[in-house]
């Protein structure tokens, strides 16, 4: 029995960045990963750094006045943390935080961007209305029909292949000691702390049974998170969503800022190396069997791909000339109400969990609030939105 | 570096083409990668931030051969490991990537 302080299940963004401010406050950490360190969507994602509003935010405006605030409040702090990251982990995780810009095609979309840009400058995100020709001057390959962006100075991309293995790294020298390829098999509380079991090698015959125990638990495991809870003995409500990427062949610097759609699933940006990556939230297939979904990585819908291709050279109709590497998928989690769970639940008590969307851009942002929560009892900005507890009917006969 | 292998290897004609204005004399059927492979030159394209590129898959999947081709009046970059030398070919290596849309040829 191997004994620490807490105990962190999963190997991605979140995973690895909550363990490594653990250990920077000093407490022992053992981060346990069914895979490796970025596997799955932490490592799959675009990278895209996004801090407008979503959709759904707009049409609901007057109900969400107070969940709106709270939402740019979390993007200014995500946008700090993002600005300093790489002075943080010491390295370079071609960071570009050069602007985004939300298109609008019809006059409708242009209503709804005017009605947004009011929404979020009251709350105070940096976001400037830009009518056709504006939005032009500053992204010349977009197509004539563009009727206006808005452009929101702080938006970007990150490397996803970089930013995590640099946390882990930056975790193992705090101190974390990492185990991969490492599958919890079932979590019980014993008197006040947990015990979790584990295989390691699972996938070998000669398999090792693990066992570690700590007074805290954090579930990180992304879109598999339910099954962790489970395992705890504890509901959560996290839907796995598989999705797809695209990347094309690399030309000289062209696109300079992370361009999305407001009517449209669109995300596209140029990385570092030249290509151009297509996504924004079209689907792939989760493979399932007798009603169980299985963890293997999605299959591919060629008309999503199509459809995904067909929106990007819509509103850039130069990028045509460019051909397709590859298209891969990766599998994220939601939640019933689209925000994110982060923090204790009542229930379980020291069991914590930090899941279900926009991990990649909040990411460092929850994992740094969980600690402060995990270590100080309460996190500098709240965290109360996101709660566990608000789905805690379902927990009521369970923890 | 890379060198043909001969035992027992009939090859056909002889085929002429220019790697960076020099004369190369090559083989029917080779691939450009081939050729340049042979010839020691590495860095088939730059990216834009100056790294040089040298093929990894050579089948056509990498991408990371690309070079600039010219031949019979036309005027594009290939995938070197998918072109087939043909004579008075003139390839230039070591190029940056072509900006999109400024020439009808930058594909």
């Amino acid at each position: 029995m191997s004994s620490y302080d807490a105990l962190v299940i999963g190997g991605g963004l979140v995973g690895c960045a909550t363990a490594n401010y653990l250990a920077q406050a000093g407490l022992s950490v053992a981060l346990i990963e069914k895979g490796n360190i970025n596997q799955e969507a932490s490592g799959r994602n675009a990278g895209s750094l996004h801090f407008q509003i979503e959709h759904r935010q707009i049409h609901h405006a007057q109900d969400l006045d107070s969940e709106l605030q709270y939402c740019v409040s979390l993007a200014q702090l995500a946008i700090a943390s993002w600005r300093e990251i790489e002075t943080e982990l010491e390295t370079n995780v071609d960071l570009a935080m050069d602007g985004g810009l939300m298109l609008a095609e019809t006059g409708e979309e242009v209503s709804l961007l005017e009605k947004k840009a009011k929404l979020e400058s009251e709350q105070g995100l940096n976001v400037q209305l830009m009518d056709g020709d504006e939005t032009r001057r500053l992204a010349p390959y977009l197509g004539e029909h563009i009727k206006g962006a808005l452009f929101c100075p702080d938006e970007g991309h990150c490397n996803p292949r970089l930013l995590t293995p640099a946390v882990a790294r930056q975790a193992e020298k705090n101190g974390v000691t990492l185990f991969t390829r490492c599958h919890v098999t079932d979590i019980r509380r014993a008197n006040k702390s947990w015990r979790v079991t584990a295989e390691l090698n699972s996938n070998n015959t000669n398999h090792e049974t693990m066992s570690f125990e700590g007074s805290i638990i954090v579930n990180a495991a992304g879109a598999w998170a339910v099954n962790v809870g489970r395992m705890a003995n504890v509901h959560l409500p996290i839907f796995p969503v598989a999705l797809l990427i695209n990347v094309t062949e690399k030309v000289s610097p062209l696109i300079h800022h992370l361009i999305q759609h407001v009517g449209r699933k669109l995300s596209m940006k140029q990385v570092e190396d030249g290509n151009v990556l297509i996504g924004g939230g079209w689907s792939a297939r989760l493979p399932q069997q007798r009603g169980d979904w299985l963890s293997d990585s999605a299959e591919l819908d060629i008309n999503a791909v199509r459809g995904n291709l067909q929106t990007a050279t819509d509103i850039a109709p130069m990028i045509k000339q460019l051909r397709l590497l590859r298209t891969w998928t990766g599998t994220t989690g939601v939640t019933p109400d689209q925000l994110p769970i982060v923090g204790e639940v009542s229930q379980a008590p020291g069991f914590y969990v930090a899941a279900g969307g926009s991990g990649f851009t909040y990411g460092p942002t929850y994992a740094r609030l969980l600690c402060e929560m995990i270590t100080r009892g309460e996190p500098s900005f709240p965290l109360t939105p996101y709660s566990p507890d608000r789905f805690s009917h379902m927990n009521m006969f369970m923890g | 570096m890379a060198t043909r292998i001969s035992k027992n290897v009939e090859r056909g004609d002889t085929v002429n083409i220019a790697i960076n204005g020099e004369t190369i004399c090559a083989y029917e059927g080779e691939t450009l990668a081939t050729v340049l492979l042979l010839q020691d030159r590495l860095a088939f394209y730059e990216t834009a931030s100056g790294h040089k590129r040298a093929p990894f898959c050579n089948m056509g999947a990498c991408y990371e051969c690309r070079v600039h081709v010219e031949h019979d009046g036309r005027r594009q970059w290939v995938l070197a490991c998918m072109t087939t030398i043909q004579e008075n070919m003139s390839v230039t290596t070591g190029l940056q990537l072509p900006v999109l849309g400024n020439t009808p040829d930058a594909s």
